[in-house]
């Protein structure tokens, strides 16, 4: 066990077995009585240090082992094989004590009394976490000035909106003043506006408290925000551990751009390249854009191109050079297609 | 050619009846092991009251009843019950539909509304009398259970329980229909279940209630769920029982039809 | 931007004062069910309105044999009223606090247990902490009536003393007691089967139906299943038994108490170990 690591894991794994399920006439009677069970490695040798104050983002797809890793952090579930401490504590034999200096937040289930005014749960938790009265109160006026808790702390929770909701899940993982938190899909739902705020509220607490942050999301924005370091995993292995940046390099992920002409240039083709000038080319080369669709109803165009090698400026004005450009919009790759990628580039997991 | 297409579109006007009868039988099917399960509980029950009535009964027995006939009139009512009674769940679908908004779609349908939901339950109640039911039987009948030697007993008591399961299914078809004026349909529910299970004999023969509340319960269509098929099919009566049956069938209907037609009208009030 | 003290968490307090705490909790979780409770007030009243009545409507059925044939077994239909009483008050008052076990079915499969077990208590205090379900004093109040009725009764006639009524709430208590017993022990089979509701009509819904009547009346094997396995008459059957003169000793008074002791550690230590497959497993 190290002094300066806040999460800590050793050869993390975790497996279990689930029924074959039988399908057909009394098929869930079948499913009961026969034996036959099939192996679902969830987690398989995960390795991390945590350093106190870092904020890190753990992605990968749906079913990839997130939720198992974070649940094995927490004390729901017992790993395999392995060892984990969090905040030098065993999450498998102190349960109960790592409950009070961990803060956990899952996104899509409320920890909220629903029926209530927001201010009860807040009461409530304090009272579960034995949290001095007079530190209690700090905690209200500090969260009241983050997050404004003050406008809705009289009303029931049922009646708040999404990011009224999450702002007050977060401050009610965050009671007992945990060193380390946990967040599963945080921003999940939430609108623009709300998303941006919820991130600088991550920021500050991450800050100012120094709490170590776990973050599990799908909106790769949360992660090029808000963390210096991203873990990703898929299929139970840990197939990348370091910067986003360093792991954008390594991956090449394109960006995609939609431009909508106010009518499409008439030689376009997809599968063609379009060179930095706007020139039309037949194969790819080098800082040459990728012509992946376009719909000549709706009048738009959609390129792909490589971030690190055109700037965004750059390529609008070649595309701009084409036609009247109408709007255009920007999309980034989502964590499917940089978990797909990270695993087709052959060096895969790096050292930080 | 002239003649036979009224026929066929006789024959397909049922058809659609048929398929939603048996889509509330597979429906209930993939349910199959829990519900075989949930019948040893049953039958559990079932014990306990034939040991009860087991404990009171006075050696002389009571009225028609021996204490063999009673075992037999228990056991065949703990059968039956999954039949005529228990898991009918209309007045639930009425009402969520209402609560959602969707019945104004399920109103327009090309098809009568009652039948349409009385085919789906009637379905589903079959495969309560085969799947909880019969198992139930087969559990009791290591106490007792009466099998009648003359066929025709056997005739009337499936007509009797045929009409029963009718009976019951239309009531709590107007339960639900209550729906359209209240929202919450729990108290009307639970007085129709009270009046079925105590007026219907489900657990005693109603000659045991007191004289005026027997004479009110045998005519009621209560009786017509557990206490005539019960009496038919122990051949304490004759087929003389199935007339309230037959009577009652008719009466609930055509409330059924007006009650339909009533919230039809409120709705389109309300527009949709 | 500032930084402030690092965040380093709550320590627990010290073991006497963790009692304490644990009390406190725990009333002010219930109150919070409560508060939240009424917020449906008409909701709340209607259905422990219909609940008194069905329970009311129960009773008739056994009143109406009474009536009828005069004695179950040798009871009479007040001495019936009295286990009857016993049995209600003590089933109500479990389904008051231990609501959340009688629907533990959906913490597994939902995955909601996890929320449970992130939480600095024991696992079993979280759950039953969790909700209070008021509407179940119908129960209550129709076991005390009808018990309560029938006492008084026996009372008159000489048949019970006045002070047997203390006992009578003793037995109460107890049964309460060892229906939560039976009910975590139930749960506790979800953590490795999942779906229990089926379960729970063999061992909750049936035995205390059973649990109404003297036991004398069922044949050996439910009788001693409900003494044993499912201990529910060693609360109100064999107590009560003895208080109407109708055989046993005083040992049968200090039963219920040792069932009590008995049964709960013997869930707990089910609890305990389904929970242990939970964290093995999953769900």
């Amino acid at each position: 066990m190290s002094e300066s690591a806040a999460i800590l894991t050793r050869h993390l794994s975790k497996s279990y077995f689930v029924p074959v399920r039988k399908s057909g006439f009394f098929g869930g009677l079948r499913t009961l009585i026969s034996q036959e069970k099939r192996e679902v490695r969830a987690v398989t040798d995960v390795s991390l240090k945590i350093r106190p104050g870092e904020f890190v983002g753990y992605i990968g797809p749906n079913g990839a082992g997130k939720s198992t890793t974070v649940k094995m952090l927490t004390g729901i579930l017992h790993p395999t094989s392995g060892e984990a401490w969090v905040d030098g504590l065993c999450p498998q034999r102190q349960r109960q004590a790592l409950a009070r200096r961990i803060g956990v937040v899952f996104g899509q289930r409320s920890q909220l009394w629903w029926d209530l005014p927001t201010i009860d749960s807040f009461e409530i938790l304090s009272a579960m976490y034995e949290v001095e009265p007079a530190r209690y109160r700090e905690f209200l006026k500090e969260f009241d000035d983050l997050l404004g808790l003050g406008e809705f702390l009289d009303t029931p929770v049922r009646r708040l909106s999404l990011g009224q909701r999450m702002r007050a899940e977060l401050a009610a993982a965050l009671i007992h003043r945990p060193p380390v938190l946990f967040l599963d899909e945080p921003t999940i739902g939430l609108d623009v506006v709300a998303k941006t705020r919820m991130r600088e509220f991550l920021r500050q607490i991450n800050t100012r408290h120094r709490v170590t942050i776990l973050l599990t999301t799908h909106d790769l924005r949360d992660i090029e925000e808000l963390c210096e370091r991203v873990v990703v995993i898929n299929h139970g292995h840990v197939i990348y551990d370091g910067s986003l940046d360093s792991l954008r390099d390594r991956v090449n992920l394109p960006t995609l751009l939609k431009v909508k002409y106010s009518g499409v240039p008439e030689d376009f083709r997809p599968g063609q390249y379009l060179g930095p000038e706007g020139e039309r080319l037949d194969r790819p080369a080098e800082g040459a854009w990728k012509i992946v669709s376009i719909d000549v109803e709706s009048r738009t165009v959609e390129v792909q191109f490589d971030r690190r090698i055109s700037p965004v400026p750059a390529v609008l004005v070649a595309m701009q050079s084409l036609g009247e450009i109408k709007d255009i919009s920007l999309v980034e790759p989502s964590i499917e297609d940089l978990v797909k990628r990270t695993l087709e580039t052959p060096e895969t997991v790096s050292g930080d | 050619m002239l003649l036979t297409a009224p026929l066929t579109n006789l024959s397909l006007k049922t058809r659609k009846y048929w398929v939603l009868m048996s889509r509330g039988f597979l429906q209930n099917l993939q349910y199959s092991a829990s519900h075989l399960i949930n019948a040893v509980a049953s039958a559990v029950f079932g014990i306990i009251y034939i040991y009860l009535w087991k404990s009171v009964m006075p050696p002389t027995g009571f009225g028609d009843y021996s204490y063999p006939t009673m075992v037999y009139y228990v056991s065949f009512n703990e059968t039956t019950m999954w039949f005529t009674q228990f898991g009918i769940r209309c007045h639930v679908r009425i009402r969520d539909a209402v609560r959602s908004g969707n019945i104004a779609q399920e109103l327009v349908r090309p098809m009568s509304f009652f039948l349409y939901t009385v085919a789906y339950e009637y379905g589903s109640m079959i495969y309560g009398l085969i799947f909880r039911g019969i198992p139930v039987g087969l559990m009791l009948s290591t106490i007792g259970f009466y099998l009648p030697k003359n066929p025709a007993t056997w005739f009337w008591t499936l007509l009797a329980l045929l009409l029963g399961c009718y009976i019951g299914i239309v009531d709590l078809y107007l339960v639900g229909i209550t729906a359209f004026w209240t929202t919450e349909i729990r108290t009307v529910y639970w007085t129709v279940a009270m009046l079925s299970l105590g007026l219907g004999g489900a657990s005693m023969p109603i000659e045991v209630l007191p004289a005026p509340v027997y004479g009110l319960a045998r005519w009621s269509p209560f009786a017509c769920l557990s206490f005539n098929p019960a009496r038919i099919y122990l051949e304490l009566s004759g087929a003389e029982l199935i007339w309230p049956a037959v009577v009652w069938s008719v009466v609930l209907t055509l409330f059924a039809h007006r009650a339909t037609e009533l919230a039809r009208r409120k709705l389109e009030v309300q527009g949709g | 931007m500032t930084r402030q003290r690092p965040f380093s968490g709550e320590a627990a307090h010290g073991s006497s004062s963790r009692f304490l705490a644990a009390g406190r909790l725990y009333w002010l979780l219930l109150s919070a069910g409560v508060r939240a409770k009424m917020q449906y007030k008409f909701n709340f009243i209607s259905s422990t309105l219909i609940q008194v009545a069905g329970g009311l409507y129960d009773f008739s059925l056994i009143a109406v044999l009474l009536w009828r044939f005069k004695s179950i077994h040798g009871w009479n239909i007040y001495e019936v009223g009295v286990l009857y009483g016993v049995s209600r008050v003590g089933y109500g008052l479990y389904r008051i606090f231990g609501n959340e076990l009688e629907r533990f079915e959906s913490y597994i499969v939902r995955g909601d247990f996890d929320s449970v077990l992130v939480r600095p208590w024991p696992s079993l205090f979280m759950l039953l902490s969790r909700n209070v379900e008021l509407s179940q004093i119908s129960l209550v109040i129709e076991g005390a009536g009808v018990g309560g009725v029938s006492a008084m009764s026996l009372v008159r006639t000489g048949a019970l003393r006045w002070t047997d009524v203390g006992w009578l709430l003793y037995a109460s208590l107890a049964s309460a007691c060892l229906y939560t017993a039976v009910a975590i022990a139930t749960a506790s089979a979800a953590f490795h089967i999942v779906r229990i509701e089926e379960l729970q009509v063999f061992t909750q819904n049936a035995p205390s139906t059973a649990g109404l009547y003297p036991l004398d009346i069922y044949p050996a094997w439910l009788k001693y299943t409900l003494l044993t396995v499912i201990p529910l008459g060693l609360g109100n059957y064999i107590p009560v038994k003895f208080l109407l003169g109708k055989g046993g000793t005083w040992f049968n008074l200090a039963v219920p108490a040792l069932a009590c002791v008995l049964s709960l550690r013997v869930a707990n230590r089910l609890w305990h170990l389904g929970e242990s497959r939970y964290h093995s497993t999953g769900s």
